[in-house]
């Protein structure tokens, strides 16, 4: 008993402040908040944005800040023991979805989560030829591995991922540092559960413990690996960390 | 905008309104209040005063979505305003807090199989202060409302039986605008717990 309780009762409160326009007024108003100012300064900051122009990405442009993001996470991770393909995967698509990113993506289920396989292959060419890492499978006694060894060029992702990324480092970095020391196997539920609820609520369904279990069962045959305890604990913990894909609880 | 439910503020069709300075007014405030709550109290020290916060993060939220109107999917949840606080505010205000100094704080959700370890949502700030007893101070709010029963049939069916918040509503025979009113009521005296301890 504690954190949890305290969470859900600060979360409520501030949907309680918030539940109209009144009843957020008179809260703000009585922490002493010049609300009418905000307003104004809100609807002026909304003009100087309906003046700039907007321009939609193309495929190739997607696929080039794809890659810079996908050299961010290999070079903080690639020195991490647990660190391989399958954990860069299941990061990109973990900063991509958290973050909000609008990029063109073909996520299929695979066993070991979602995956963006031909984007994953495309990626290791285009660090090589960008000379930004090698991207090489080494054999160990009994498994193999792959490995980003940094290339000479390593640095030159950096100035386009300020540019790219400036605004939205803070909540790319959260993301990368969270899961730093995460075995591959839990990262890889993560995602798949971060896909299962995305999927059961665009499918209009209401998120359930139970509705999110089946879902991570029937992804694969290979999730059975893990238990249903598992899924609920990690489930919970995405809900309460906001490494969720939804509006409030699940129930 | 719906009159149906005259105590929430909802926006369920029509979304390009959220443009006109009536519309976007009254959003302004539901997002600022509900991020201002959620960025703390006064026991947490920020970079910046948290109402330019709150305004940030409500502004934030606002430009996301004219942006990229497309990802606001109204067939999965036909509520603007739903989304604009807990798919965008509170996801802005998670990623704000966990990278401003509590990576350390951050474990796997099986670190400890006995709790939910929320290690890096924003009330983290609290584990920050270590003087603050969550338990303690659940324990607190509990003695302060004992005399008042509304309150404390409230705080025990949705924060120790852990009834959602419509099954909270149902079990006390309430409307949501009266169990708003005592959530209101119950975080005056969480706040006012919280200050006496540090």
């Amino acid at each position: 008993m504690g954190k949890k309780e305290i969470n859900r009762l600060v979360l409520d409160a501030a949907e309680a402040y918030s539940e109209n326009p009144e009843t957020a007024e008179e809260f703000l108003i009585s922490e002493g908040i010049d609300i009418d100012g905000y307003v104004e300064r809100g609807l002026n900051d909304l003009k100087s944005m309906d003046s700039k122009p907007k321009r939609k990405l193309t495929k190739s442009q997607s696929f080039f800040r794809r890659v810079v993001l996908a050299a961010r996470i290999a070079d903080a991770h690639h020195d991490e023991r647990t660190f391989g393909i399958v954990k860069f995967q299941k990061l990109l698509f973990l900063c991509e979805h958290v973050c909000s990113m609008m990029f063109y993506t073909k996520y299929t289920k695979q066993a070991a989560g979602p995956m963006d396989n031909r984007f994953i292959h495309a990626v290791k060419t285009e660090f090589e030829r960008q000379g930004w890492f090698k991207v090489q499978k080494e054999n160990k006694q009994r498994s193999s591995k792959v490995v980003f060894i940094p290339l000479e060029g390593i640095n030159g992702y950096r100035p386009y991922y300020e540019r790219y990324y400036g605004d939205t480092d803070e909540a790319i970095s959260h993301v990368i540092e969270t899961f730093r020391q995460w075995r591959t196997e839990d990262i890889e539920l993560v995602a798949t559960i971060y896909s299962c609820v995305e999927e059961i609520q665009s499918e209009g369904e209401e998120v359930t413990e139970e509705s999110v279990v089946k879902r991570v069962y029937d992804w694969h045959k290979e999730k059975e690996k893990f238990n249903e305890d598992k899924i609920i604990r990690f489930l919970k913990w995405m809900s309460e960390t906001g490494i969720y894909p939804v509006p409030g609880y699940y129930k | 905008m719906n009159s149906a439910a005259p105590h929430s503020f909802e926006i369920l069709s029509d979304y390009d309104c959220i443009s006109n300075p009536d519309v976007f007014s009254g959003l302004l405030k539901v997002l600022m209040a509900f991020a201002y709550r959620l960025i703390g109290d006064d026991t947490v020290r920020l970079e910046r005063a948290r109402h330019e916060l709150a305004y940030d993060f409500a502004m934030e939220a606002i430009k996301r979505h004219l942006e990229n109107p497309g990802k606001f999917n109204s067939e999965r949840n036909p509520d603007l305003v739903k989304y604009l606080k807990y798919y965008i505010v509170r996801q802005l205000i998670t990623n704000y807090k966990g990278s401003k100094g509590q990576r350390q704080e951050i474990a796997k959700p099986d670190f400890n199989p006995d709790e939910v370890n929320a290690v890096n949502s924003y009330l983290d700030r609290y584990d920050i202060h270590d003087s603050i007893d969550l338990k303690q101070t659940l324990e607190d709010i509990q003695s302060v409302i004992s005399d008042d029963p509304p309150l404390l049939e409230l705080f025990e069916f949705r924060y120790l039986k852990e009834y959602s918040r419509g099954e909270t509503i149902i079990q006390l025979g309430i409307t949501q605008g009266e169990y708003n009113n005592r959530i209101r009521r119950l975080d005056t005296v969480f706040k006012r717990v919280i200050k006496s301890q540090t």
